[in-house]
């Protein structure tokens, strides 16, 4: 079973997209993958799957409502199915209640159950609900988590019920290795709830070619702190249309979603992106992320092969396998 | 210094029937702790007989983890020249949290009816030291410890379930 939540100390996007595309990858490898959008903001993973269509009504049955054992529905009417074949718990504007909610219910719970407040498990709800109740490691081989940004209740309730993070990061001017606000979160959780966060993997994320960013990325591999299996190229172009083609990065590529001027009018449309290699690497390397946290962090079988199916163009086959040592810098 | 474990969380998920891993040495203790007195806290679980698989009684917080198999990054030196801090002072007095020293991850996979058995035994350890909680951690670590120090009961309890037999 795969459980990551991608988190990213400086919110941005990469946190949102590369949870799409890790998703998509390893649903690709054949696991049967879920992902839980737990950020209520706009633009996040549910509005790039195209899903959530109850996002806004306040009457809508929502992940919320489950997590704190009021549902009105069943748990699995929640689940959509993206068409990249990924499923999703959609985010909703609930989320962003979420502690107020949550506090309701502990005033209420630990009154009549005369228990003090902090007695009760406030972060373990979403766990309680995902394996307990739900019994989600039995139907799927991999849950995301794309958590909400703020260090709170949800945070703490994603990280503790998935226990691996996955940890994109930006080049930042001063090129230090910033993960102290992470690792101070995570101590905390761990001292307090007795239990063990593991860390996946480190992504230098948006990495761009200047010197500062280089050195930056330089700094990130030669650690041994944690592992940094690849790097991700500044894709900006790459990863903004996802937004359009409301998917992947794979499905940017193999659909050739572009966005252009036409009639004076700013269009995305599927059929117009040329194949760039370096994007294709951008996708080898997406495909490589997945296959790291699978495997090595996860022990999962996989046979790590990438078929691209590129519109107008012959298939591409990328084996992780073969081209193991084929390959340097950041291309 | 850092707080990661490079790899996988400990997660587990409520005793599925994914852990039934190899028979390992499992305190079928019928010793003390039968005398569950579990006051207030958790579930009074587990005597002798809990009810073969009654899944979800561990607690969130607990290890024996499906997913994660590795990387027990470096095995400590708890036996090394010990600092003088380390001399001066016992384990509990000088750590400041559960963590501190621990560095070596070791996992088991037991069978749920000994899973079943730890919340009463941590209540046991509490009530003899007198405090109000005994951590997981800690239960486990010096769980082993005695074992250490007692080979010969470990190996009877093995012997009762028939290891050696064929």
């Amino acid at each position: 079973m795969i459980t990551a939540v991608v988190y990213s100390e400086s919110g941005g996007t990469y946190k949102t997209t590369m949870t799409a595309n890790v998703a998509v990858a390893l649903e690709r490898m054949e696991l049967n993958t879920l992902v839980l959008d737990l950020d209520p903001q706009e633009g996040n993973l549910t509005s790039l799957f195209d899903a959530g269509e109850h996002r806004s009504d306040p009457d809508a049955d929502n992940l919320v409502k489950h997590i704190l054992d009021m549902p009105d529905g069943e748990f699995h009417d929640l689940i959509e199915t993206t068409e990249e074949g990924v499923d999703i718990i959609p985010s909703h504007d609930m989320l962003g209640d979420f502690t107020s909610n949550l506090e309701q219910k502990i005033s209420y719970e630990t009154g009549m159950k005369n228990m003090s407040r902090e007695e009760y498990p406030r972060f373990e709800l979403l766990h309680e609900l995902l394996w307990k109740k739900q019994e989600l490691h039995k139907e799927y081989d991999a849950i995301l988590i794309d958590p909400n940004a703020r260090a709170e209740d949800l945070l703490y309730n994603a990280i503790f019920a998935l226990r691996t993070l996955v940890a994109p990061v930006k080049p930042a001017g001063k090129g230090n290795l910033s993960l102290e606000g992470l690792e101070e979160l995570v101590g905390n959780m761990e001292n307090q709830l007795d239990i063990e966060i593991g860390l996946s993997c480190v992504v230098p994320s948006g990495v761009g070619q200047t010197n500062a960013h280089q050195q930056y990325q330089q700094q990130f591999e030669n650690t041994e702190e944690f592992a940094t299996p690849v790097s991700i190229g500044n894709r900006e172009s790459l990863m903004d249309a996802m937004w359009e083609a409301r998917g992947s990065a794979f499905k940017v590529v193999e659909e050739r979603w572009k966005t252009f001027e036409k009639d004076g009018q700013m269009v995305s449309e599927p059929g117009q992106r040329r194949v760039r290699d370096r994007e294709v690497e951008t996708l080898r390397r997406l495909y490589e992320l997945a296959w790291f946290i699978a495997t090595t962090t996860f022990d999962a079988d996989i046979d790590p092969v990438l078929e691209l199916d590129i519109q107008g163009h012959t298939n591409r086959t990328i084996d992780l396998k073969e081209d193991d040592k084929t390959e340097a810098t950041t291309a | 210094m850092s707080n990661f474990k490079s790899g996988s969380g400990n997660l587990d998920f409520g005793g599925s029937d994914e852990d039934d891993g190899e028979p390992e040495p499992e305190p079928t203790e019928k010793t003390t702790q039968t005398d569950t007195e579990s006051n207030e806290g958790d579930e009074s679980t587990a005597t002798e007989q809990p009810g073969e698989d009654s899944r979800n009684k561990t607690s969130p917080g607990t290890d024996s983890t499906t997913s994660s198999q590795k990387e027990n990054r470096e095995s400590t030196e708890e036996s090394t020249p010990a600092t003088t801090a380390r001399e001066q002072y016992p384990y509990f007095i000088r750590r400041s949290n559960v963590g501190d020293e621990r560095d070596t991850r070791l996992e088991i996979h037991v069978r749920d009816r000994v899973a079943d058995q730890e919340a009463a035994f941590r209540n046991e350890l509490a009530e003899q030291l007198n405090a109000n909680e005994v951590s997981k951690t800690d239960a486990r670590e010096f769980a082993l410890l005695a074992a250490f120090q007692h080979p010969e009961r470990v190996a009877e309890l093995m012997a009762e379930e028939g290891f050696g037999t064929l």
